[in-house]
């Protein structure tokens, strides 16, 4: 009696717990997690924030998403090499571009992978495809992708999307700068420029403050690059070392000076929170431009800023309420009347002049800025966005790799690969995020994307290859120690 | 019969206390993977009731 009841117990028990070892060690390298908006799962989180999320739906457990960007962790107990996505989604079709993203670093920093972009649907251009890249042409004057990539057209009827073209290397027509700059605009916490160099040295004084209004250190760092690897890397520590009296204290002056270096662009990358002002940057280079996003800290409104800008869309934000104002885009009217909120206006301009009557603010566009109409130059192809459009940027060329999604009735399947190996994984969790360009809540519009399912396959090294590493690694070690003994 | 019932509720409760101690040594080296599909509270509760249940059962086998 008491035997057989043990046996019984006993099996249950010893099953439960292999079942929940097999989960946790996964020892075959390969596991699936699917998950609908009514089931509760450990693995895959819901959406967040709440406020960009609307309720879900339990009949057809399906959630909108109402504001981009969200959010949503998958935890898994050991690390995986690739994973998987596959998103059944639908929207109200007016989201011209629907990314997919894995943070990449502690910077919350993300990979992002298209799951849909209807600018490049809706066009029915000569198409060819090769090995996973796509090059649409609106005539066609090219056969293959390679005679595309070696006879390159005139940038500005170039668009890629979601593929690197090589950058430009070298200015034609370049002859340096016989006197010095100054940018006396200060500007507020990270931002990165390209500059360029030829047959002088590369020379840069920066001059720094430092608010003191947040906690911890504000050191500063300065990474050089020339073709996307570090050259330099220089850093300014804070002096202070992160005590914060709210008074604003001169942090000290940088003096960037390279000679003997090879001719093209370089991009300088200062890396710094938001506590840290740029007061003035005096460079003897021509070219200074500004990448994606900078944000002109408040100067007691000491005269406008004028700004030069090849973004096709200029998006402007403030958290200062004395700064709300109306900003001149190429002569049109871009009204910020609210802060924290970020408001755009589409340009599709190869040059954009933006007068701005009040500081602190922050401007951003896939393209660069400058503040002098010379010092403009952007060595890299023109990114597609949402407010695109090729018939009026006259685009003749897109390069990409996206592919359209699978549609099943209303609703779109689309999978989405990712190398884990590169991604940021915190306490057990790796974060992804659905970014729809555009999708803003509270804003009075019906658009929306709507999630149905979400399915995350996941492959790593089995448990026999992690042993074999392990043991490998332990074996070189003890070797390395007796050879070091001897 | 009622030593068979007192039997049972005894190796339940024997059964439950190692199930416990195995969920907690797994959620000490794979946090939550154990959360992720049960409660360990309410093994916890299942494990006090029986416990519980024992000690009654077995005053009342002894009178």
């Amino acid at each position: 009696m008491i035997a057989r009841i043990r046996l019984i117990l006993y099996s249950i028990l010893i099953l439960i717990l292999l079942f929940l070892i097999y989960q946790a060690i996964v020892p075959f390298g390969k596991i699936i997690y699917n998950v609908s908006f009514c089931d509760n799962s450990f693995f895959i989180s819901k959406l967040k924030p709440k406020e960009r999320v609307g309720e879900i739906n339990k009949l057809g457990c399906t959630q909108k998403i109402i504001g981009e960007p969200v959010y949503f962790n998958l935890n898994t107990q050991r690390t995986f090499n690739e994973a998987k996505l596959t998103l059944t989604y639908r929207d109200d079709g007016g989201n011209n571009i629907i990314e997919l993203g894995l943070q990449a670093d502690k910077q919350k920093n993300y990979f992002l992978k298209p799951l849909e972009n209807k600018i490049v649907d809706s066009l029915s251009w000569n198409k060819i495809e090769q090995d996973g890249v796509v090059l649409l042409q609106r005539e066609q004057k090219f056969k293959s992708i390679d005679e595309f990539l070696i006879n390159i057209p005139p940038r500005e009827e170039i668009l890629t999307y979601q593929y690197n073209l090589t950058p430009r290397q070298k200015i034609a027509s370049y002859s340096p700068s016989t006197q010095l700059t100054t940018i006396n605009q200060p500007l507020r916490g990270a931002y990165q420029f390209y500059t360029y160099v030829k047959n002088e040295p590369l020379d840069f004084n920066l001059t720094f403050s430092d608010l003191n209004i947040n906690q911890g250190a504000d050191d500063v760092k300065i990474v050089v690059y020339y073709q996307n690897k570090p050259i330099t890397e220089k850093t300014l520590p804070d002096a202070r070392g992160g005590e914060e009296g709210r008074q604003k204290t001169s942090a000290g002056d940088f003096n960037l000076n390279l000679s003997d270096l090879q001719e093209g662009f370089y991009k300088i990358a200062v890396n710094a929170n938001d506590d840290v002002i740029t007061e003035k940057i005096s460079t003897a280079q021509k070219i200074a431009s500004f990448i994606n996003r900078i944000w002109l800290a408040n100067n007691n409104n000491e005269g406008a800023a004028t700004l030069f800008s090849d973004a096709p869309e200029v998006t402007i934000s403030t958290l200062n309420a004395a700064s709300l104002q109306t900003v001149l885009v190429n002569k049109q009217e871009l009204i910020i009347p609210e802060t924290y909120r970020q408001f755009s206006l589409p340009t599709r301009q190869n040059k954009s002049e933006i007068k701005i009557a009040k500081s602190d603010v922050i401007i951003s566009g896939a393209g660069v800025f400058s503040f002098a109409d010379n010092s403009l130059y952007n060595p890299d192809y023109k990114k597609m966005t949402k407010a695109s459009d090729v018939d009026a940027e006259k685009v003749n060329y897109i390069i990409t790799t996206y592919s359209p999604a699978q549609t099943t009735g209303e609703w779109k399947t689309k999978t989405v690969s990712f190398d884990l190996t590169n991604a940021f994984r915190y306490e057990n969790n790796y974060n992804f995020m659905i970014s729809a360009p555009g999708l803003i809540a509270d804003d009075g519009a019906e658009d929306y994307v709507e999630i149905k399912n979400i399915k995350i396959e996941l492959k790593g090294k089995t448990l026999l290859e992690k042993i074999k590493e392990n043991l490998k690694f332990q074996i070189s070690n003890v070797k390395s120690m007796s050879k070091s003994k001897i | 019969m009622k030593s068979n019932t007192y039997i049972i509720i005894r190796e339940i409760f024997y059964i439950l206390t190692i199930a416990l101690s195995c969920f907690i040594l797994l959620e000490i080296f794979f946090p939550n993977i154990v959360q992720a599909y049960f409660s360990l509270n309410f093994v916890l509760i299942l494990w006090l009731i029986s416990g519980i249940v024992v000690i009654v059962a077995k005053l009342k086998v002894k009178s």
